[in-house]
């Protein structure tokens, strides 16, 4: 087990580095002078060179390159400012290290990301067994068929209409916002509420169609025949044997899903104003703020390969098929 | 100011005459009225009164206690972004000055008390004497003036603050009294700020409370130039020169306590401020909270909601956008809830004057220019009154006029024999914009309507990063292209020569229509150096009308400033930069 | 929907290769189509998947019927079809006889005729997108699969790299890239080649997929009796391909494509709605969700005009691809 997970962390670290090194060369074809957008409207020659000096532009791409690999591990100084290590780089926009800004809007991201997981997954699976257990009644088919739904709305269609009726209208729920949970947690969950169950509601149907399937599935492999052939009631067919084979796949699928979630949920966040990865990478766009589009693609690119690795280990604990 | 595209730049902040009375215009219309496209609707009523120069009397606090309010709590101010600058050498947007009323103070400020503004002493104890007629001011501080942690202010923090401002690393200010103290307008040359080590010997502090400016040239303007943020005090060793924009030292009645970039920031009380030495401020809430990073729509329908903390949150500047509009205007309860009023700006549709050689073809642009349809894309009346002018009616010596006279629909049968009598019925127009998605539906209806009128119209977007880098280039490539300007004061001559002196076109300069007339730019420099200032006001209205009878741009809109606020605000009111104003501001 | 039995019936014998009681005879191809012919659900979705490609490809010939185009700006060439603040006038975002589904608030264009042109914008990106794909992953899956080995590791290593990245941030981050690469700073990119640009980004990322299922199908069918039979008599790699390995692969790759097209569908409605889409003039159904985001509170008429039809077309278009699915490969039922 040790071994294994240490050669897939080492693949990950080396696939990491390939995404990092594509990352950072193809945004060098940015036309977008970093430092000319920093200058401003009273730019003169010499201020311009004194920014692209502070941000180390005025070496060449390979140098830019090493820079900020030495920066990664040693950390680096932009003009005045110095940037500890692990040094992401530093954004001309917010004055401030890539690192430091990521790391204040990943509460939010995991914030979303975690909590609609528990929606959906709990939900989703739950539909996903009843459907499974119930087959071909009309339970089976009216959740299917809601699932469908679910799985082919957007969220930019769904949020908008959720927010009109539930918020705007109805008053049942508060008004989608971010706080932090360690500020007021009442505020968290409730500002929260909207863009989970938005989020929730897509994702549900995708777990529930998926658990209906690999559950009825499993009923249908050797081993859980077996057991049922010996007598087991369906009750202990299904809770104790089924599920581990049924929930493999579930695992694989949400194990990426959470992935790309951490990595920033762009059109949840960008509906519902939340400030997260996503928003930031909207942002970053908006404002060719080179280092902190390179830093969120970073960032994101580990928690999708954090996330493979996890569920392969996952994977190992639940199937006791999967050898490692 | 336009706050849903470019938060830089076109912002030349404006201090205007107020007293603007804008409730008798269209902002009353609303509801499924579909008589949107009627007769062109006059010139706004605005009542334009001169900001008189107060008295050492007016210049003396504490600020006269309003109807109502009362001290404590707390207010929110909900923005889309976070403020570029807080320096206050290198503040130039009108919000990011909105923001400096809160953390600093200087020389001179307005005063405004019901439709009344009053030029009065800040720091100083009035607005500033001259034995010269305008080379030598001076100004004496107030006793009492203490920063965020209680030591003094003195003349020498008020001097060094201005001297930074020639520092070639601290940009992006206003510029008028760096340029009039050393007569140059290419300052940096002549003195490169005290980082170096030097001094600047035109200002003189012969005591911690005196300040001695003595300039090359008379200007009757210098007591409403150091209204501006230049004349910020800054003690030396708080001056953390490129971090200073992060984290100003405060002079004013609250204090930076926690910010982070462009997500938030908090204000509270700088108990050292004396509301005794302070004649404008009221500073009633105990604390600000800043909230950032939420589209402008956001912020409106935050605050046509008003739920929990919003309900004591407004906005420096987040327009009633077209979303909201005709919600917001024709709900009794969130009118009641706006601020409104004419501002400083004015926007204009700007003529490339150099490509565009033929008056009659500028001519024919102006009038095959849709107005009206862009203004509804834009947000309807609620953006601001057509103009035909290019002055705004907060400027002093206005007067409304209307050379072109076509409806504000445009008219393509008078724009097509313009084009005729041109001798070119179809010329190519490069119409550039700003490649936003609210801009690229303005360029739809644009190009139909130009096309109409015999234009072929070529539409190019521009970067919104870099689209007035793109315009202000003397050798851009593009005929017709939006833009917008604001008086810094209530004098056209911060307004006319900043929009149409041929000798100031230079890249990254601000004559974008690039109109050169030498004899238009001698009669400006003769109408400067009145020291009458309503005389000067006449004489620069003649110039406006000599100068747009050659039509070197469209002019579109005079701007209209109108924000939502929460019902537990009072004392919420549009001030006299375009924005709405904090100082005032109570928690109910 | 071809029935298993229920889980509480007895375990039924491990079915067949051709459990169906289908008469000999028929090629596999007209034995999917007798299956997808029984199948209602499937029939239902295929002809509203029909209106839908017919109505896009033929959104021209129905504008002019209908006397109005996606580009005239009716509302502010007219008075009283829209109000001071730029919304219609008529109830229910204006809908009359005249203009169908109502007007577009602020520009006032005819909605109906966008939402139609706008069906073709979205079709054709996302076919272009799924072919693209399809063909590069087959080509690269089944390349790597066949040939196994070190070529097999390198390519397998590639589309790991490709499945990290972060692909939605990336579109976002990317395309203004591309864009602006292949265009002079203030020139207009034609709306061609901004498509293209678009289904580049997209299908830069989209193959990886689509190359692991094959390469993954591929393995497991190389080691079969037949292919390998066929290998010791020695066929041709290109003979074991195209007649022994194609042909069991038809079923992933039509599912595979047939699912595909909702999704980037989807996504590139998500791209204009991040503002990194089609632009005006270009009817597009992605911005018209981003305007009918802006204006819902005064005109949710023009928010649910694009947002259910798009909604309709994407079930459709999946309970299609679930009918194709179970048409081809009756033994699953996911």
């Amino acid at each position: 087990m040790f071994r294994f997970l240490v050669q897939r962390l080492l693949g990950a670290a080396l696939i990491l580095f390939v995404v990092f090194t594509v990352t950072f060369f193809l945004f060098f074809a940015m036309p977008d002078d970093p430092a000319r957008l920093s200058c401003g409207k009273t730019c003169t020659p010499e201020t311009l060179a004194l920014i692209r000096r502070d941000l180390g532009l005025d070496a060449s791409v390979p140098m830019q390159y090493w820079h900020y690999i030495v920066g990664v591990f040693a950390g680096r100084d932009f003009g005045s400012s110095h940037c500890s290590a692990p040094c992401l780089g530093y954004s001309f926009v917010n004055h401030e290290p890539v690192l430091d800004t990521l790391l204040d809007r990943f509460p939010a991201t995991l914030s979303l990301a975690l909590g609609a997981s528990v929606i959906f997954l709990g939900g989703g699976i739950m539909i996903g067994m009843l459907a499974a257990l119930r087959r071909g009644t009309w339970l089976d088919k009216s959740t299917m068929a809601f699932s469908l739904i679910g799985a082919s709305v957007t969220i930019q269609f769904l949020g908008v209409i959720a927010r009109y009726v539930l918020v705007d209208e109805l008053r049942w729920l508060p008004k989608p916002e971010y706080l932090p949970f360690t500020d007021d947690p009442g505020g968290w969950t409730g500002g929260l509420l909207l863009p989970w169950l938005t989020l929730a509601c897509v994702q549900a149907a995708v777990y529930a169609r998926l658990t209906r399937a690999s559950m009825i599935d499993a009923l249908g492999e050797d081993h859980v025949r077996t057991v049922r052939a010996k007598g087991l009631t369906s009750r202990q067919v299904y809770f104790k044997h089924a599920w581990r084979g049924a929930i493999t796949p579930v695992v694989t699928v949400y194990g990426i899903e959470l992935g790309v979630l951490l990595g920033g949920a762009v059109v949840t966040e960008t509906t519902f104003n939340i400030p997260g990865i996503g928003k930031l990478a909207v942002n970053a766009v908006a404002n060719s703020d080179l280092p902190m589009i390179t830093g969120v693609v970073l960032i994101a690119a580990t928690a999708m390969v954090l996330a493979n690795v996890a569920v392969d280990a996952v994977y190992a604990v639940i199937d006791p098929r999967v050898r490692v | 100011m336009n706050p849903r595209r470019r938060p830089t730049r076109l912002t030349r902040t404006a201090l205007a005459t107020l007293a603007l009375t804008l409730g008798a215009t269209a902002c009353s219309g609303g509801g499924g009225s579909p008589d949107s496209k009627g007769p062109a609707k006059g010139a706004p009523k605005a009542q334009v009164r001169a900001v008189s120069i107060g008295a050492a009397a007016e210049s003396k606090g504490p600020a006269k206690e309003l109807a109502g309010a009362k001290p404590g709590g707390t207010a929110t101010v909900l923005e889309r972004a976070d403020f570029n600058h807080l320096d206050p050498a290198r503040v130039y947007v009108s919000h990011e000055q909105t923001a400096e009323l809160l953390i600093s103070r200087q020389l001179t400020t307005y005063k405004q008390e019901g439709d009344h503004t009053t030029l009065v002493g800040d720091l100083a104890t009035d607005t500033g004497t001259s034995p010269d007629g305008g080379k030598t001011w001076t100004f004496t501080l107030k006793d009492g003036l203490k920063y965020e942690d209680g030591s003094p202010i003195t003349a020498q923090d008020v001097k060094y603050g201005i001297e930074r401002s020639f520092a070639k690393e601290i940009t992006g200010g206003p510029t008028w009294i760096q340029e009039w103290l050393v007569g140059n307008s290419d300052f940096r040359s002549v003195y490169d700020g005290p980082y170096g080590g030097r001094e600047l010997d035109a200002i003189k502090t012969p005591d911690a409370r005196t300040i001695t400016f003595a300039l090359p040239a008379p200007r009757g303007d210098f007591p409403f130039a150091v209204a501006m943020h230049t004349s910020t005090p800054v003690p030396r060793a708080k001056d953390t020169k490129l971090e200073y924009d992060k984290h100003p030292f405060s002079s004013g009645p609250y204090k930076i306590s926690a910010r982070e970039i462009d997500k938030s920031m908090t204000m509270v009380r700088n108990e050292h401020w004396d509301p005794n030495t302070d004649a404008v401020r009221h500073a009633y809430p105990d604390q600000w909270k800043f909230e950032f990073g939420a589209s402008n729509q956001q912020i409106n329908e935050r605050l046509i909601a008003a739920n929990g903390g919003d309900r004591t949150a407004m906005t420096f500047r987040v327009a009633v956008g077209r979303e909201v509009a005709q919600q917001v205007l024709t709900t009794p309860d969130l009118k009641a809830r706006t601020a409104d009023a004419a501002t400083p700006y004015t926007e204009y549709f700007e003529i490339n004057n150099r490509r565009q050689t033929n008056p009659k073809v500028r001519q024919a642009l102006i009038a095959a220019f849709p107005k009206e349809q862009v203004r509804q894309i834009l947000g309807g009346p609620a953006y601001g009154e057509f103009a035909t002018t290019l002055m705004g009616p907060t400027v002093l010596g206005f007067e409304p006029f209307d050379l072109a006279g076509v409806p504000n629909t445009g008219d393509p049968a008078k724009a097509k024999q313009l084009l005729a009598e041109a001798g070119t019925p179809n010329p190519t127009i490069t119409y550039a914009y700003n490649q936003t998605p609210l801009w690229e539906q303005v360029s739809v209806t644009i190009v139909q309507a130009l096309q109409q009128a015999g234009f072929k119209v070529v539409p190019q977007p521009i970067n919104d990063k870099s689209y007035y880098t793109e315009i202000g280039r003397m050798d851009n490539k593009y005929d017709l292209y939006w833009s917008g300007w604001g008086a810094d004061w209530p004098s056209a001559a911060t307004v006319l020569p900043a929009k149409f002196d041929g000798r100031k076109i230079i890249d990254d300069g601000s004559v974008y229509n690039l109109y050169n007339n030498p004899a238009m730019s001698t009669e400006m420099d003769r109408i400067t150096a009145m020291s009458d200032v309503v005389a000067a006001g006449k004489e620069w209205s003649n110039l406006e009308k000599k100068i747009m009878a050659e039509s070197p741009v469209v002019p579109f809109v005079y701007r209209r400033q109108l924000t939502l606020y929460g019902p537990g605000l009072g004392g919420v009111r549009v001030g006299f930069i375009g924005s709405t104003y904090p100082i005032d501001v109570w928690v109910k | 929907m071809t029935t298993l039995a229920p889980p509480t019936d007895p375990p039924v014998a491990p079915d067949p290769p051709a459990a169906d009681t289908a008469p000999t005879g028929l090629r596999p191809s007209q034995l999917a189509w007798r299956r997808f012919r029984r199948d209602r659900t499937g029939i239902v979705a295929a002809c509203v998947v029909a209106v839908f490609v017919v109505a896009g490809l033929g959104a021209p010939l129905f504008a002019k019927w209908y006397g109005h185009d996606p580009y005239t700006t009716y509302g502010q060439n007219r008075p009283g079809l829209l109000n001071e603040f730029g919304f219609p006038v008529a109830p229910n975002g204006g809908m009359s006889g005249e203009f169908w589904l109502g007007l577009e608030p602020g520009l006032g264009r005819d909605v109906l005729t966008q939402l139609l042109y706008g069906i073709r914008t979205s079709l054709l990106i996302s076919l272009a997108v799924v072919a693209i794909v399809t063909v590069l992953g087959v080509l690269v899956g089944v390349t790597a699969g066949y040939l196994g080995g070190g070529a097999d590791y390198l390519v397998g290593r590639v589309i790991d790299v490709m499945l990290s990245f972060p692909s939605t941030l990336f579109f976002i981050a990317f395309t203004p890239v591309v864009t602006s690469l292949l265009t002079h700073p203030g020139e207009q990119m034609s709306p061609l080649l901004r498509g293209a640009v678009i289904v580049a980004v997209l299908s830069a990322f989209g193959w990886a997929s689509v190359a692991r299922l094959l390469r993954g199908q591929v393995l497991s069918l190389r080691s079969r009796e037949y292919v390998e039979a066929a290998r010791v008599i020695g066929a041709s790699p290109g003979r074991v391909v195209l007649r022994e390995l194609l042909p069991n692969l038809v079923t992933p790759i039509l599912v595979s494509a047939s699912m595909a097209v909702p999704t980037y569908v989807t996504t590139e409605a998500a791209l204009s709605y991040l503002g990194v889409g089609m632009v005006e003039p270009t009817p597009d159904w992605g911005r018209m969700l981003l305007k009918g985001a802006e204006v819902y509170r005064t005109d949710i008429t023009y928010m649910c005009v694009p947002g259910i039809s798009m909604l309709v077309f994407v079930v459709a278009f999946n309970l299609f691809g679930d009918s194709v699915r179970d048409a081809l490969d009756p033994k699953s039922d996911r």
